[in-house]
């Protein structure tokens, strides 16, 4: 029989909490934005990754390669995102829900694909560094006004604040921009699109929109792992996290914004704590333990709790 | 815009599924202002026919103008947006989404539809979002269902998602509404009060109306004029009394047209 | 004005007519742009490297149709985009790991095993999942979230239990037979052999037998097939076992041409296979085997014209190009309402 230890005192080591708030907020942003594809729109988007993939890269190959300025980097990548977005909703938005799905993962891998082997554009496989001096030089200044309350050595706690405060202003925008006209053609969309077409909604203009602020929020969501990593590799942009970002929009519910931020917490904790069990594995296999979780997590949850913690069982319309 | 003149003509139109004809050569028109009946046993066409002139389907041959203006190639919501509506037989009440806000959905002419003007002009966005609230409530008023407006549709009865759907589409302010069924599932004193509003909405505002029925009683006594369609065909078209009288809806109907 | 025809006169009749040959024949339109391409690459490359090229495509092919067959029966018949298909594969080259390498077995035998297990998987998978889910009439984003959740943890158990290191097979990669001055590895040889029989056995089987009709009654109509006293339990698990072990085979074979198996190689080929499906028409079985053949060729074909490493990237673009030209594929019947 094997025995595995558990280590409690990995509880209070802030380290740890900073690391999983870090990727809590990062995933919060990156589901923000299936939350209104999906949840919102009713358009199954699910080349996440890929969008993020286009915000890291071209951030990066703007900063390192071309020498532009961080700060005009940022906008500028997303707008590409945007911009890829667009040119992949323009021909297969029509297209019903399961074959979007197919494109949309297919386009995520060619994105990765892309990265892996344009290897003078984006470093291939070894990656791309050297985009986040920029960064730094704000980090620093944060740290030390954070010496104040003692805290002047918590390396990545800057960027915790950060990720945190524009996942939190993030969620209060768009539930404000929600229930707004705007938003209540994105719920009829997500309905029943031909009752919207009935009644005089271009609905494919909208979802198009939906699409690209997806787009742009997955972007964003790729800024911040860029800079948590301080490099970006194709290994970041593989589908997985684009289901890791499914498991933590469901586990918060289809129905709430707010509820994205419950989801990745949630799973991020349970993800990291992974960490502290000290099971007789080598870290390559207890990865796979991991994954095989978030794994049953989708599939129990889709099973006997599509509506997730917080999510109320008629708003959602997860059946035809 | 033409004052006078058929609000619809159709002239030739097919649509086929692989093999199967659903709708082969239909020719028509709709008088500006008239409330005709479109009627035929079951797998006849009519809805099918209903999805090819508000442009959910794409005929194979023919011409569809509206208001004089070609709409073959229009897609669903232009055609919306140009005052024709339609309900659906299997009715589309926004099921997860309050009552009142399926009314609302409806409203032409919402700015706050639009990303730019709720960024740049969010007062005027505020005002006609209140507009078009108290509209939609009073619309609600007038059919009984005021009292459910924050319900979920999804929790209305099937009677009552009929008349919702009916009053949403009359939110649109539509100049010709195609209704698919609009009776079926409705008791008769509802039912009563539906064709009232249709006849006022007829003479207070020449609104058109072109319905899919199967109540023939229905058909007889309130429409001015009958089409008949019988497998992908249209056999008759006339005022009632003739319509009733004609041997080829009685023989499509197998003698059951009293 | 004429039936929404955007020109008039003789010219503008020719041209209709000419767009609109493709769309009323697409079979023969895919045939002569094949054929069209087969020819420009002979011009431009020659002929031998063509025909080494046409080789691996259908090396590569053998294994995406069986692939695929597998993968277009399940929509067919139960309407799940099965995006765990890839990682059947996976899991039919690992059993057959363990059966040849670790246990000791010779390949034939082990392949078998592999069959056998990964139909066994494809049924517990229905049994478990997806009858359940069935009774409950889940929704799409349902049954898609949880064939990706079953993906995952196929794959990570797998990983789980052997690691992350690349695996072979033990058989023949280096000796190859030469003809015409084209080669063709002897297991590459024999992985063709047996990927094309299985497939005409099954093209057979669909064709003429009770199953094999009762089958593709199920796919046309699940519930009208139900009501006409088809018993429609089996058939569904004749599919999976049929579906599963197809896609147990094609991984066998797969590693077997390609040499070597990581735990990623399955979800790697589902793109290609889901482009091979769709391009044939989902739900149709001789879609799949030609689409499968075809997106295999393609890929081959795209070496002489870009670099190897973009090869897979030739077969998304045929998917996106074919959801967007044509999504009801080459055999697939125009949306009805």
């Amino acid at each position: 029989m094997t025995t595995f230890a558990f280590t409690l005192e990995a509880f209070t080591d802030i380290d740890f909490w900073i690391g999983v708030g870090i990727l809590a907020g990062t995933y919060t942003i990156f589901a923000l934005g299936l939350q209104i594809n999906v949840g919102f729109t009713g358009i199954v988007n699910f080349g996440q990754a890929g969008f993020m993939a286009i915000g890291a890269y071209t951030m990066g190959i703007l900063v390192v390669k071309a020498g532009w300025s961080f700060w005009l980097a940022l906008p500028a990548a997303t707008a590409v995102a945007m911009a890829a977005g667009l040119l992949i909703g323009l021909p297969s938005l029509r297209l019903r829900a399961d074959y979007f799905a197919i494109v949309t993962i297919a386009f995520a891998e060619i994105v990765r694909y892309v990265a892996q082997n344009a290897r003078e554009l984006t470093g291939g496989n070894q990656g791309l560094l050297g985009y986040d001096d920029a960064w730094a030089d704000v980090s620093f200044w944060i740290l030390d006004r954070l010496d104040a309350i003692g805290m002047g050595d918590q390396f990545l706690l800057p960027l915790l604040l950060v990720t945190w405060i524009t996942a939190l202003v993030l969620i209060a925008v768009l539930s404000v921009v929600q229930r707004t006209p705007w938003g209540r053609v994105l719920r009829a969309i997500r309905e029943d699109e031909d009752a919207a077409r009935a009644l005089g909604k271009n609905t494919f203009a909208y979802k198009l929109q939906s699409l690209m602020i997806g787009a742009a929020l997955g972007a964003l969501a790729g800024y911040f792992l860029a800079l948590n990593l301080a490099f970006v590799s194709p290994e970041s942009f593989e589908p997985l996290f684009t289901f890791i970002g499914y498991a933590v929009l469901i586990l918060g519910g289809l129905a709430s914004y707010a509820g994205v931020a419950l989801g990745a917490i949630v799973l991020w904790t349970l993800l990291e704590a992974t960490r502290f069990l000290d099971l007789p594995l080598a870290a390559e296999k207890v990865a796979a333990l991991r994954f095989m979780l978030v794994g049953l997590l989708l599939i129990l949850l889709m099973a006997y709790r599509p509506q997730g913690i917080l999510g109320k069982r008629r708003e959602m319309v997860l059946g035809d | 815009m033409t004052d006078d003149g058929p609000i619809l003509e159709v002239a030739g139109v097919r649509k086929s599924f692989g093999g199967i004809h659903a709708v082969d050569g239909a020719t028509f028109d709709v008088a500006r202002g008239s409330i005709t009946a479109l009627i035929g046993p079951n797998g006849a066409g009519k809805t099918t026919l209903f999805n090819v002139v508000t442009g959910f389907l794409r005929a194979d041959a023919g011409r569809i103008a509206y208001d004089g203006r070609s709409i073959f190639r229009s897609a669903p919501h232009a055609i919306a947006r140009r005052g024709m509506v339609r309900t659906f037989q299997i009715t589309k009440a926004l099921a997860a989404m309050p009552v009142i806000d399926n009314m609302m959905l409806a409203a032409p002419a919402q700015p706050g539809e639009r990303l730019a003007n709720l960024i740049m002009h969010p007062r005027a966005c505020r005002a006609r979002e209140h507009e078009v609230r108290e509209r939609a409530l009073e619309r609600l008023a007038v059919f009984g269902l005021a009292d459910k407006a924050d319900e979920y549709a999804g929790t209305l009865s099937g009677g009552q998602r009929k008349l919702l759907e009916f009053a949403r589409a009359l939110m649109v302010e539509p100049r010709f509404l195609l209704l698919d069924e609009p009776m079926a599932g409705i008791n008769p004193t509802l039912g009563a009060r539906l064709l009232e509003h249709i006849r006022e909405l007829r003479e207070r505002r020449r609104v058109t109306f072109l319905f899919i029925e199967h109540d023939l009683e229905v058909v007889m006594r309130h429409s001015d004029r009958v089409i008949v369609m019988a497998q992908g065909d249209v056999i008759a078209d006339g005022d009632p009394a003739s319509v009733r009288r004609d041997q080829r809806v009685i023989d499509a109907y197998l003698g059951d047209v009293r | 004005m004429e039936a929404g025809a955007p020109r008039s006169g003789i010219a503008g009749s020719l041209t209709r007519r000419a767009l609109a040959w493709p769309r009323a024949n697409p079979a023969q339109a895919a045939g002569g742009l094949l054929l069209a391409a087969m020819l420009a690459l002979a011009i431009a490359y020659g002929i031998q490297p063509l025909a080494q090229r046409t080789i691996n495509g259908v090396v590569s092919g053998s294994y995406f149709a069986l692939g695929a067959v597998g993968l277009t029966l399940v929509y067919g018949t139960l309407k799940l985009v099965n995006f765990a298909h890839g990682d059947m594969l996976t899991f039919g080259a690992y059993v057959a790991f363990l059966f040849n390498v670790t246990i000791g077995l010779p390949i034939v035998v082990a392949a078998l095993c592999a069959i056998a297990v990964t139909a066994a998987l494809g049924v517990a998978s229905d049994r478990v999942m997806w009858r359940p889910m069935r009774a409950k009439r889940a929704g799409l984003l349902q049954l898609l979230l949880m064939a990706i959740g079953l993906a995952f943890v196929i794959r990570n158990a797998i990983q789980l239990v052997a690691g992350t290191a690349p695996r072979r097979l033990d058989v023949d990669v280096t000796t190859s037979i030469a003809f015409l001055g084209l080669r063709i590895g002897r297991t590459e040889l024999i992985a063709v052999v047996v990927g094309l029989a299985t497939l005409a056995g099954v093209v057979l089987m669909l064709r003429h037998t009770l199953l094999g009709k009762q089958m593709r009654a199920l796919s046309d109509n699940f519930d009208l097939a139900e009501v006409t006293g088809i018993d429609t339990d089996r058939i569904v698990v004749a599919t999976w076992v049929f579906a599963a072990g197809l896609a147990g085979l094609a991984g066998v074979l797969l590693v077997a041409s390609i040499g070597s198996m990581t735990i990623n190689i399955g979800f790697f080929v589902l793109l290609s296979l889901f482009a091979a499906v769709i391009l044939g028409g989902i739900g149709n079985a001789y879609g799949a085997l030609v689409g499968g053949m075809v997106i295999g060729l393609a890929q081959e074909w795209s070496t002489l014209v870009l670099d190897a490493r973009w090869k897979v990237a030739v077969g998304f673009a045929i998917l996106i190009a074919v959801l967007v030209v044509r999504p009801s594929g080459i055999f697939g019947r125009e949306r009805t309402l």
